[in-house]
């Protein structure tokens, strides 16, 4: 069982208050839509819960089997896709996600990534460099190298942007999938639609510099089918 | 989960080198730009400063100049490259901070260590320099290089978590330098000039003070790294 | 809520104490044309040797500033804590003004005495070096200071650059000495400290040592103060986090 805790959390961008007193848990199997305008700290709140951000104030714990990552591993347990982060233009499909394997030290890394290519579409491309490939094409990359290893967390930011019909239904897919493994998925996003579902909602803007902060909303939207 | 292990984090550091290498070969860019300005900056010395008539210790000076140089224009894209393709989050989600500096030196030992080789041979040759001490010139260019690229790696993950990067990298790093940059002019002049039996044991302390230099920035950058990687 | 230090609840008497400090040194170095503490004349020096009092406290006090700065940089990494930067700029401030004088009167009392009647200002002295570089490194410091917007990126990737340029400084002071002459005392060739300062010249000097780092340590404190004053001042729209 994994679980994703925050505590007291709090962020400010110089003297700017982005948002404060943010207390949420997250386990294993539940999504966590976090939405709000563009601004106001929704890619900032993913990259704390990555462990790739130090917050201002308050902690960020992860549990990946019930045992605690220490800092240091935390952004290891964690599939990010996000429209500022990018894979490598001037390598291939293939050569980005051997990379990975290889940082890693993934075992059987050629099955995983054949695997990996697959499920997103990409096999019969996955020679040519990602310079060549659409915009479409280059989110669906990214969702390959975020879930390449099978991490715990997987944190979605803004995903169905540049993506078709196809896409989307690529992406509902991930998350599915994601939540059948016992995997804790974050997903920020202003579409109502790929949060459907979500276990979760927070809404930045109830943490700002004018909102009281406190307890966490745990009353899911309701299911749009 | 463990703190990665030795071979664990030999293999994570090996993957950083082999992809920027790989990235490297393909787009030629850091290699192309280093080739052309050293030997552009070479002539202009040459031409300028009437390095072919100068003594010795002149001409030493100057080689270091234009390798100076160089590394302050040519090396700080190391990190800035990562930020600007967005994949410097990439990296920090898949490695651990001290494999992603041993990766980057390494590339960058292997790209000055190229870059010298040739710069020194068009050097000896345009100058019709006589080499006393082949084996003392090696040795300081080795040195100079591992204290060079040490340093010029830390300060360009530092330049690349700033909003404006411009000529900031060769300010940081000339005062830095300055102890390196005269022992290895010490050295340099002595394999150019050094009496025959001598030259070695006149060398031993700037040898010396170049072998602590890049012990100590290396170590230095090794405990400073992750409070510049990491946010 | 600022916690009070010592050293900001008696600021005004400590700043009082090392004015009168001061005066007492200056007094006793230059009333009575000089003769007040009365030094033995040495060739070229004559009476300029008093610029001693000045010159050599103002390098001890840019060090003392140095290692301030790169200690509280330190401390910047380890806690994160904003107070700490605020200190390690504030001292390499202070360092700077010191070395910029350091340099000046050391330029000014050579070329009025070793190179009277010559157009000498400078010459390459592994001791002026080394002050040059250390403000060329703090120079380099505040640039990167300004191209950072954040200010906890700031602090912390501006505490690694100080911190790191202080482990290479004392390579400098190994190799400079072999590739330049100097002036200095001690140097090769020149007798040592001891033997050129005469005892009488220590009941100054010594005192004016301390005085010098009261007064750098009073311009460091005043600028540590004015800086939280503004930090303050800045966030008082922001809610409590």
């Amino acid at each position: 069982m994994h679980t994703l805790k925050a505590m007291g959390l709090g962020h400010r961008f110089g003297q700017r208050v982005l948002f404060r007193r943010m207390t949420l848990k997250v386990h294993g199997g539940e999504v966590l839509a976090v939405t709000g305008a563009n601004g106001v700290g929704k890619s900032t709140l993913l990259k704390i819960l990555a462990g790739v951000l130090r917050p201002t104030t308050g902690h960020v714990s992860l549990q990946v089997n019930g045992h605690i990552e220490v800092p240091e591993t935390h952004p290891l347990q964690v599939g990010f896709v996000a429209p500022y982060m990018n894979v490598y233009e001037d390598l291939t499909g293939w050569e980005n996600l051997q990379f990975i394997a290889q940082a890693r030290g993934l075992p059987l890394p050629e099955v995983r990534i054949q695997k990996a290519l697959q499920a997103v579409g990409l096999a019969a491309r996955a020679q040519e460099r990602v310079r060549t490939f659409s915009s479409g094409m280059k989110q669906r990359m990214k969702i390959a190298a975020a879930t390449l290893t099978n991490p715990p967390v997987l944190i979605l930011d803004e995903p169905t942007v540049n993506m078709d019909a196809q896409g989307q239904a690529l992406c509902a897919d991930v998350v599915a999938d994601a939540k059948v493994r016992g995997c804790i998925v974050v997903i920020a996003s202003n579409v109502p639609a790929d949060y459907q579902g979500a276990d979760h909602v927070v809404a930045i803007e109830d943490y700002g510099p004018k909102g009281q902060g406190g307890g966490f909303d745990t009353v899911p939207p309701e299911p749009l089918l | 989960m463990k703190p990665p292990v030795m071979k664990h984090w030999l293999r994570g550091a090996w993957a950083v080198l082999c992809k920027d290498l790989r990235l490297e070969l393909r787009s030629r860019y850091v290699l192309n730009a280093l080739l052309v300005f050293v030997l552009s900056a070479l002539l202009v010395v040459v031409l300028a400063a009437g390095a072919d008539r100068a003594d010795a210790r002149v001409q030493a000076g100057l080689l270091w100049i234009v390798i100076l140089f160089a590394a302050g224009l040519g090396l700080g894209r190391a990190f800035v490259a990562e930020e600007d393709w967005g994949t410097a989050l990439l990296l920090r989600l898949n490695t651990a901070g001290s494999m992603v500096y041993a990766g980057k030196l390494a590339f960058s030992l292997v790209t000055v260590f190229a870059v010298n080789i040739v710069l020194v041979t068009a050097f000896l040759v345009l100058l019709s320099v006589e080499v006393l001490h082949v084996g003392l010139l090696a040795a300081t260019l080795i040195l100079g290089t591992v204290g060079l690229s040490g340093t010029t790696t830390l300060l360009a993950a530092i330049i690349a978590r700033t909003a404006r990067s411009g000529p900031l990298l060769p300010m940081l790093l000339f005062p830095l330098l300055m102890p390196l940059l005269l022992a290895a002019v010490e050295a340099t002049h002595l394999s150019f000039a050094g009496n025959a039996a001598g030259a070695w044991t006149a060398a031993a302390s700037a040898l010396l003070a170049m072998t602590g230099f890049a012990g100590v920035v290396i170590a230095a950058s090794v405990l400073l790294f992750d409070y510049v990687w990491l946010d | 809520m600022m916690q009070h230090s010592f050293a900001e609840v008696h600021y005004a008497r400590i700043r009082l104490v090392i004015v009168l400090w001061m005066t007492a040194v200056l007094l006793a170095g230059f009333s009575f044309g000089g003769y007040a503490v009365n030094i033995p004349r040495i060739s070229i020096l004559e009476h300029t040797a008093r610029n001693l009092y000045f010159h050599v406290p103002m390098w001890f006090t840019m060090m003392a500033l140095t290692a301030l700065s790169a200690w509280h940089s330190l401390r910047c990494l380890q806690t994160g804590s904003p107070l700490r930067d605020i200190r390690a700029r504030a001292a390499a401030q202070a360092a700077v003004v010191f070395g910029l004088l350091g340099l000046a009167t050391g330029s000014f009392w050579a070329h009025y005495t070793w190179y009277e009647g010559t157009n000498i200002w400078w010459n390459f002295d592994p001791k002026q070096s080394m002050a040059l570089v250390q403000v060329l490194i703090y120079a380099a410091y505040f640039a990167l200071r300004s191209a950072l917007d954040d200010p906890v990126k700031r602090a912390r990737i501006s505490a690694v650059y100080n911190v790191f340029a202080f482990a290479t400084v004392p390579f400098l002071l190994y190799v400079l000495p072999r590739q330049m002459e100097s002036l200095h005392p001690g140097a090769e060739g020149n007798p040592a400290f001891s033997e050129i300062t005469h005892p009488v010249m220590r009941l100054v000097f010594y005192p004016a040592v301390i005085g010098f780092i009261g007064i750098g340590w009073l311009l460091y404190h005043q600028r540590v103060r004015a800086a939280r004053l503004a930090a303050r001042w800045a966030s008082r729209t922001q809610p409590e986090m």
